[in-house]
C-alpha cells in the first residue's frame, strides 16, 4: 500500500519512514516518556512538601508541572506531533481544551462572584440568627 | 384566502405538478442523486468527488449520454455493518438500571447493569459484523430507479 | 443564467488530503474515540470545578489535610504511570503481532491497574470509617465524586482489558480487535493523564501548606 497517510490516530504507532537522520525506536519514546514522567512527578512531590519554592507560588509550580506532565503523556505516549498527518487529533484537543477553560474558569470566577455578593450584611445578619 | 385556493390547485393537479426525476430542485449536491428512499448502501457505485458540487459537475458532463451510463456501469459488492438489536436492548437495561438507582434498589441496578454488560459482550463477541450486498441486489434496484439514479 | 462549470484537470498521480479516498477504518474509529475522550475530559473538567469550588466548604469536619497520606498517593500515582507505560509496551506487540508480548503487557498493566484500585477502595474505606463520609460536608461530596468518578473509569479500563484478552485468545488479531485495543490503549493514557491533575489539585495543593 503505497497510498500516502494524510492522518494518523491518536495513540497509534507511528509509520516507520525510511530517513536518514537516527529515528527513536519506539520502545525507547515510550521509556523517555515514562522517566520524564516520572521525574516531574517526584518534582511535583517535592515541591509541594518542601520549602523550596516560594509559598505563595507552590499551586502555580504544581500547576505548571501537571502541565508539563500531561504533555508528556500526549507526545511520548499517544503520539500526538505537530505534523501534517496529526492537524485533526491536535485540532480536537484544541477544542477539548478550550472547553474545559470555559467551563473550570468560568465556574470559578461566577461562584467566587456570589460567594463575594452573598456576604450577609448587617440586617441581613438579624434573619439568620432568628433561625 | 390565497394559501387556501393554493392548495386546492396544488391537490387538485397533483399528476400534472409530479416529480419524477428525483431532482425536483435541479439540486447542485449529491444527496439529491440518490433514489428515494434511498437504498442501505446509498449509492450502487461510489460516486467521485473531485470538487464541490460533485452533483451539478456530473449534470454538465453527462447531457444527454445518462442512459449509454447506466448501462456501462460495473457493480462491485458493497460491505455493510449487520442491523443488530444490541443498541434497543441495552435501551432497556438502561431503562431498569436508571429506575433502579433513583429508588436505590441496588439489587436491581446491578441486574440491570450486569444485563447491559451482557448484551454489549454478546454484540464484541459475534462472528460476522458484516454483511455483503450482492451485485444483483444493487443491480435489480438501480434498474427499478433508473429515472431517479441520475449519475 | 448559464453557470458553465469548468472542470478541474484532476491529477491523478497527486491527490490533495480532500480528494483521497476515505481513511482506513482503524483511524476513523480512533479519532471518534478520541473525540468521545475529550468529551468524557469535559465531564472531568466539570467534577474538577465543582471540587474547586467546594473545597473550602468542610463544614467543621475534616479536612484535605488532615486526611491524605502522601505516602498512598505517592504509590498510586506509581502504580498508573508504569501501568500506563506497559500499556503502551503492550501496544507495541500487538503491533507486531506477538501474543506472547501482549498476554504480559496487559498482565502487568491489569495488576498496576487493580494494585491502584485496591489502595483508592482502601483509602475510601479509612475515611468513611472514621466518619468522613460523602454526606459529611460539600468538601467530601466533591472529593469522592471526583476521585470516585475517576476509580470507577479505572475499574471499567480493567473489565474492558480481561475482555480485550479473552477477545484475542478466541479471535486473534483481527482487524476489529485490532481497532478495539486502539481504543483501550488511547482510554487507558487518557486516564492517567486525568490522574495527574487529580493527585496535583486535590491531594499536592491539599497538603501543601
Amino acid at each position: 500500500m503505497t497510498e500516502p497517510q494524510f492522518d494518523r490516530a491518536p495513540g497509534d504507532i507511528p509509520a516507520h519512514v525510511e530517513t536518514q537522520a537516527w529515528e527513536p525506536s519506539d520502545a525507547l519514546v515510550y521509556t523517555t516518556g515514562l522517566v520524564l514522567a516520572v521525574l516531574l512527578t517526584a518534582t511535583s512531590f517535592w515541591v509541594a512538601n518542601t520549602s523550596v519554592l516560594w509559598a505563595p507560588g507552590i499551586a502555580l509550580g504544581l500547576v505548571v508541572l501537571a502541565i508539563a506532565q500531561m504533555g508528556v503523556h500526549l507526545v511520548f505516549f499517544l503520539h500526538i506531533t505537530t505534523g501534517p498527518d496529526n492537524t485533526n487529533n491536535v485540532l480536537a484537543l484544541a477544542f477539548g481544551l478550550l472547553i474545559v477553560l470555559i467551563v473550570v474558569a468560568g465556574t470559578t470566577w461566577i461562584i467566587t462572584d456570589l460567594n463575594a455578593n452573598m456576604m450577609p450584611s448587617s440586617d441581613l445578619m438579624n434573619l439568620r440568627m432568628q433561625r | 384566502m390565497c394559501q387556501i385556493v393554493q392548495l386546492v390547485v396544488s391537490i387538485r393537479r397533483r399528476e400534472q405538478l409530479r416529480d419524477v426525476t428525483g431532482d425536483p430542485w435541479n439540486a447542485r449536491t449529491l444527496e439529491w442523486a440518490t433514489a428515494s428512499p434511498p437504498p442501505a448502501w446509498n449509492f450502487g457505485i461510489q460516486p467521485h468527488v473531485a470538487r464541490i458540487d460533485a452533483f451539478w459537475t456530473s449534470k454538465q458532463l453527462a447531457g444527454a449520454k445518462s442512459d449509454k451510463a447506466a448501462q456501462s456501469r460495473k457493480y462491485e459488492p458493497i460491505e455493510m455493518p449487520k442491523n443488530n438489536p444490541t443498541g434497543f436492548v441495552t435501551a432497556f437495561f438502561a431503562v431498569i438500571t436508571g429506575f433502579a438507582l433513583i429508588w436505590h434498589i441496588w439489587w436491581l441496578a446491578a441486574l440491570g447493569a450486569f444485563g447491559a454488560f451482557v448484551t454489549f459482550l454478546a454484540f464484541a463477541f459475534r462472528r460476522h459484523d458484516e454483511v455483503e450486498i450482492p451485485v444483483e441486489q444493487i443491480a435489480r434496484f438501480d434498474r427499478a430507479h433508473q429515472a431517479e439514479a441520475a449519475l | 443564467m448559464n453557470v458553465a462549470v469548468a472542470i478541474d484537470q484532476v491529477h491523478e498521480t497527486q491527490y490533495a488530503a480532500s480528494e483521497a479516498s476515505p481513511a482506513p477504518k482503524r483511524i476513523v474509529v480512533a479519532y471518534g474515540f478520541w473525540i468521545f475522550l475529550l468529551s468524557d475530559i469535559v465531564m472531568f473538567a466539570t467534577l474538577f470545578a465543582t471540587y474547586a469550588v467546594l473545597v473550602r466548604s468542610t463544614a467543621g469536619g475534616p479536612t484535605g489535610a488532615q486526611l491524605f497520606n502522601q505516602g498512598t498517593v505517592a504509590i498510586e500515582t506509581g502504580c498508573l504511570l508504569v501501568s500506563s507505560y506497559t500499556c503502551g509496551l503492550m501496544a507495541l506487540a500487538i503491533g507486531s503481532r506477538r501474543s506472547t508480548g501482549t498476554y504480559f503487557g496487559a498482565l502487568i498493566t491489569f495488576a498496576l491497574g487493580a494494585a491502584f484500585l485496591a489502595l483508592e477502595l482502601r483509602e475510601f474505606a479509612n475515611m468513611i470509617a472514621i466518619g468522613a463520609t460523602p454526606q459529611r460536608s460539600a468538601f467530601l461530596s466533591a472529593f469522592f465524586a471526583l476521585v470516585g468518578c475517576h476509580g470507577l473509569h479505572v475499574g471499567a479500563g480493567l473489565i474492558w482489558l480481561v475482555v480485550m484478552m479473552a477477545q484475542v485468545a478466541t479471535k486473534g488479531f483481527v482487524p476489529a480487535v485490532h481497532r478495539r485495543l486502539l481504543c483501550f490503549s488511547l482510554f487507558w493514557h487518557a486516564l492517567d493523564i486525568i490522574w495527574v491533575g487529580l493527585f496535583t489539585v486535590v491531594y499536592l495543593m491539599g497538603v501543601s501548606p
